[in-house]
Order: C-alpha cells, then sequence, then structure tokens
C-alpha cells in the first residue's frame, strides 16, 4: 500500500498549522518529529479524516476524503495522545468497541473471535475481564493498541504512544508496533517527540519545521546536527551505536549564550 | 478438519469469555427488576388505611373483585402513586445516566446542573402571576412552563459544555450559578405572591407524586418508552463516547451531533418528568452510580439499570414518605434529598477514585 498527500493545507481558523505538505509513505514505519504545536496531531488528524484540510491524500490512488466515516474508521487506526483511564469498561468490552462498525445489540462471534485473538497476539488475554480502572499505564496503551488492531486497519496512526511509558515498556511497545507493521504490511506513522526511539525504530523519519516538511528519509541521512540545531534550536552531538544507529546528545540550547 | 475444529474450539472460547461478562450484568438486571416490583407493590399497600398485599394484588389485576372502597383507595390514591414514583424515577435515572455520559461528568444530574430549579421557576412563573410561554396552555400552565423553562436550562448547560476546554469543574459551576438565578428569581416571586399563591408555589416545589393524575402518568410513560428505544439504537457509540471524544470520532462516530441528539431526548425527557411533580432531586444523580458500580459502562447494561435503579429508589422513597410519621405523608423531594445529599458530599470527596 503507498499513501501520497499532496499539497496538504491545514489552518484552524486563521491560523495556519500545515503548509504545502508533501509525502509518499510506504508500508513501513514512518515516524514525524519537530517541535511542540509543529502540527504533528494536526497532520495525523488529517490523515484520519477527522480534520478536512485542503490538497489530496490519497490511499493507492483513492482520495482519503471520499471515504465515508464507516469506510474511514475500518481502513485507519488512531491512537490519539489521550487515553482515558476512568471508564468502567472490563478491557475485552473496550477493545471489542474498535469494532464499532460492526457491533449490533447482540455482538457476533466474530468480533468477539477477533477480540480475544488480538488480546492473545499482545500478551493480555489474561486481563480480558479487569476494569480498565484497574491497569498500569503500559497495560493500558496496550489496551488501546489492541482496539485498533482489532480493526484490522491498513494505517495505523499513533500520536505519542510511548510518552507515559517507562524505558522497558517503551522498547516493548515500538518492538510490538514494528512487528505489526512488518507482518501485515501496515503503513504505521507515529508522532513522537524521542529523537533516539525514532532512530531506533523508524524506517523513515519526517522532520515538521514552521508547518512544512523539513527533510525526511533514512534515520541516518535526517537526523543529523544541523537538521536539529534548524528546527530543534539545540547543539547536538550525532554519534553512530554499535548497530549502525544514530545516536543523539543534546547539549544545550542554541538561545544559550554559553 | 483439524482447522473447523480448532476454530470450534476459538469461537466457544471467546464467548466463554464475553459471557463471564455479562451473565453477571443479567443477573443484576434481573435482581433489580424483581426488586422494582416489590417495591411498586409494598408502595401501593403502604398508607394510612390497612391494605393486605393480596388484597392490592387482586385489585390492581381485576378491580371488578374488590369492593367500592378497596377499589377507590388502590386505583384513585395508591396506584397513581406507585405508579408515578416509577415512570418519573424511571425517566430521572434514565436522563442522569445519558446526561454523566455525553457530559462526561460524574456529577452531572438534573439536579446539579439547574435544570431542576428552572424548572421550579417556570412553574412559579405560572403560579404566581398566571404568565405562560404557549399562549394556549390552559389547565397545563404550569408543567408546561416548567418544561419549558426546564428545557432552556439544559440548553445553556450544552452551550457551556462546549466551549472548549469546559472541564468538570466549568460546568458544575455553571449548573451552580444557573441553580442559584433560577433560585433568586423563585425567591423574588415567592416575595411577589398572595398568600395563597406562596403556598402553591412552595407546595410545587417541594416535589410531591400526588400531584400527578392518570392522563399525566400516561403522557410521562409513553415518553419513556418512546425515548428509550431511540438511545438504544445508539448503545455502542454512547458506550465508545467514553473512550474520549478523539477516539469515538476516529472510530466514525459523529461526536457533536449524538451529543446534541442525546441532550435533546433526555433534556425533555427530564422536562416531562419534573414538571407534573416539581423538584426532586439525586435519583439522576444516585442511580447512573450505582448502576456504573455494578454493571460499567456499557450501555446495553448501563441505561437500563440506571433506569430501573432510579424507578426503585423512588419507589422506595415514596414508601418512606408514608411511613416515617404514621399518617403523614411528607413530600417525596424532602425525602429523596436527605437521602441524596450524604450521597452527593461522599461522591465529591472520592472524586474520581472509585465511582468514575
Amino acid at each position: 500500500m503507498k499513501l501520497c498527500i499532496e499539497g496538504l493545507t491545514f489552518a484552524y481558523s486563521s491560523r495556519t498549522v500545515l503548509e504545502q505538505i508533501n509525502l509518499e509513505v510506504n508500508s513501513a514505519i514512518t515516524v514525524v518529529i519537530g517541535p511542540n504545536a509543529v502540527g504533528k496531531t494536526t497532520l495525523l488528524k488529517c490523515i484520519c479524516g477527522m480534520l478536512k484540510p485542503r490538497g489530496r491524500i490519497l490511499l493507492d490512488g483513492r482520495d482519503i476524503g471520499t471515504f465515508t466515516g464507516k469506510e474511514a474508521a475500518r481502513i485507519v487506526g488512531y491512537l490519539p495522545q489521550e487515553i482515558y483511564g476512568g471508564t468502567a469498561l472490563t478491557v475485552l468490552e473496550a477493545v471489542l468497541l474498535g469494532k464499532l462498525h460492526s457491533l449490533r445489540w447482540r455482538v457476533s462471534d466474530d468480533d468477539l473471535d477477533i477480540t480475544l485473538e488480538v488480546l492473545e497476539e499482545l500478551g493480555i488475554a489474561n486481563l480480558a475481564l479487569r476494569s480498565l480502572r484497574e491497569l498500569s499505564g503500559g497495560q493500558r496503551q496496550l489496551v488501546s493498541i489492541a482496539q485498533v488492531l482489532v480493526q484490522r486497519p491498513g494505517i495505523l496512526l499513533m500520536d505519542e504512544p510511548t510518552s507515559n511509558l517507562d524505558l522497558q515498556h517503551q522498547l516493548e511497545i515500538l518492538t510490538l508496533i514494528k512487528r505489526m507493521t512488518r507482518e501485515r504490511g501496515l503503513i504505521t506513522i507515529i508522532a513522537m517527540h524521542d529523537l533516539n526511539l525514532a532512530a531506533r525504530y523508524a524506517d523513515n523519519i519526517v522532520v515538521l519545521h514552521q508547518g512544512r516538511v523539513y527533510a525526511s528519509g533514512r534515520p541516518a541521512s535526517v537526523l543529523t546536527a544541523e537538521v536539529i540545531r534548524a528546527v530543534y534550536g539545540v547543539e547536538a552531538r550525532v554519534s553512530v551505536d554499535g548497530d549502525g544507529v544514530p545516536l543523539i546528545t543534546p547539549v544545550r540550547s542554541v538561545r544559550d549564550t554559553k | 478438519m483439524g482447522s473447523s475444529a480448532d476454530g470450534l474450539v476459538k469461537v466457544s472460547r471467546s464467548r466463554a469469555v464475553y459471557k463471564q461478562i455479562t451473565g453477571r450484568k443479567y443477573a443484576y438486571l434481573l435482581v433489580s427488576a424483581v426488586a422494582l416490583v416489590v417495591a411498586v407493590i409494598a408502595d401501593v399497600v403502604t398508607g394510612p388505611s390497612g391494605l393486605s398485599v393480596r388484597q392490592a394484588v387482586a385489585t390492581i389485576i381485576s378491580p371488578g373483585s374488590a369492593d367500592t372502597t378497596t377499589r377507590a383507595i388502590v386505583w384513585l390514591i395508591r396506584l397513581p402513586v406507585a405508579v408515578t414514583a416509577l415512570t418519573v424515577g424511571a425517566s430521572l435515572g434514565m436522563a442522569g445516566a445519558e446526561m454523566q455520559t455525553i457530559l462526561g461528568n460524574p456529577l452531572a444530574s438534573p439536579y446539579t446542573l439547574g435544570i431542576a430549579s428552572a424548572a421550579g421557576f417556570g412553574a412559579a412563573l405560572a403560579i404566581v402571576l398566571g404568565v405562560g410561554v404557549m399562549p394556549v396552555a390552559g389547565q397545563f400552565l404550569i408543567p408546561l412552563n416548567a418544561f419549558v423553562f426546564a428545557l432552556l436550562c439544559s440548553f445553556v448547560v450544552y452551550l457551556v459544555a462546549r466551549l472548549k476546554q469546559a472541564t468538570t469543574e466549568t460546568l458544575i459551576l455553571a449548573g451552580v450559578a444557573l441553580h442559584f438565578l433560577f433560585s433568586s428569581l423563585i425567591a423574588l416571586l415567592k416575595y411577589l405572591a398572595t398568600s395563597e399563591r406562596l403556598h402553591a408555589v412552595v407546595f410545587w416545589l417541594f416535589g410531591d407524586l400526588n400531584k400527578a393524575r392518570w392522563p399525566d402518568i400516561a403522557v410521562i410513560g409513553s415518553f419513556l418508552l418512546v425515548v428509550y428505544p431511540i438511545l438504544a439504537r445508539d448503545a455502542w457509540k454512547l458506550t465508545a463516547l467514553r473512550l474520549g471524544d478523539e477516539k469515538a470520532e476516529s472510530l466514525g462516530v459523529d461526536v457533536e451531533r449524538l451529543r446534541l441528539k442525546v441532550l435533546l431526548l433526555i433534556s425533555a425527557l427530564t422536562a416531562t418528568a419534573i414538571c407534573f411533580v416539581g423538584t426532586i432531586g439525586f435519583i439522576g444523580l444516585a442511580a447512573p452510580h450505582i448502576a456504573r458500580m455494578l454493571v460499567g459502562e456499557d450501555q446495553r447494561f448501563y441505561v437500563p439499570l440506571s433506569t430501573i435503579g432510579g424507578a426503585l429508589l423512588l419507589s422506595i422513597a415514596s414508601i418512606a414518605s408514608k411511613s416515617i410519621v404514621h399518617g403523614v405523608v411528607f413530600p417525596v423531594g424532602v425525602i429523596t434529598s436527605f437521602i441524596g445529599i450524604p450521597f452527593f458530599v461522599s461522591l465529591v470527596l472520592r472524586k474520581r477514585k472509585r465511582f468514575w
């Protein structure tokens, strides 16, 4: 599958957030980075159809704007940054909601099967009967991912999927996303702040700066000291670790004179 | 062969896990429904002139078999009160459940959002000044006025809720402000009223199940029966709303439209229920909380249980109103407030820990 974004422009009332974004995204992990408020979330919301931008977003040649809400919900799985933890639902019920478009008053065997299958795949079938409110942050994140995966989407959009997790969970979640992306040939787009995690897990990186694509490509070619200075205003040392992955060590803000 | 057998095993396994979740919920629904039937019968039996359960049930089932006095007591006095408690309690329970769902707020209820005092103001306006908002109201002047003001108030609440970043606190504060606004307007009307009309206003504000007659009850009951199927059709979407607006939207729910539609329905439901009986607080707050604790927020169970729970709570309050002092019937609104205030305080103190 291939996702083409052509001349995407989006403004909240008078404030233009994204301007003339052109991108081609393949079945792989693409990580979108950039400073706060640069429009990472807005870009994801445009792709999943929650916002209506100017320009075109084509999935294998078909304009995403022509999908009905139902179709879009089946093709695009979106994981918002904020996840509600206070809802009185069991894990099974919450994940079942990912199948919203096919749920009837009587829940079908198919929907139940897929739900349990995904829970098993993610290793959280033992939590099926637990309430969402009893879960840890890492478990809750896994449940949200399960919720997206039961849709069997072709496009996976994730907004900061690791922001509230400890080191081990960050790595585990991203490894899982990488595995799912490979196995199912997904187009996975992740908005993220952590440059080192992005460097390790991304197949491609897109750098947003002032509403435009500043750079894109393989992590090693994009994550350079120059790019980081220009986009983040930070002096950084970039080395290559033992696995050939760029390693970014931020040194100081360019605003600090000494 | 192997794969189909495998599939069969899996089907029954996921269904089994699901049944573990829903089985308990069906049990709660069944138990509460039985409790409600018992409470309604107890409500009919309770009162100054002694009536046995057997007599009451027999008179309800076949009115012709009973003597004139018993028939009059049951059909003209006791049963209207009991069925009013049933329908009004159910309406408040259902409206409260959906109000908490669409506003994403555990403290939302007709009472805390000022809707009840708005209805009170509408009623007082009609009683004191004879002013109606509808030209041809006739005998329905008071309930109609109460209805319109209740509706008006819930729209103001909705507008506040729609403001960006309207948090739990903002909403409740807006509700409190509206409550005070209408309370002071009511006070003003009381000041202006003749002593006769003052008495009528005070009496209306108490919330009293004796006010409703059979035609009123029919209106409340049939409205309830119309509204529920419409809400039930959106059961899954409303459940998804509790995952957050963004998540619901990404699943294809038109969040704004759903909110507006449901708010319209439940405002009308609340207004219909309280315009005939006056202010009855806390049923719409307590019933959803109890339902949520027992069956969670799957709307297929949560809303029915909250509805039955509301009816049950008000029936119990009705029984209490007749039994505290022998021969005296307290206004039921006073009873529900006394039961409700400690409940409300405990909710505020616990905040998000257990109930929400």
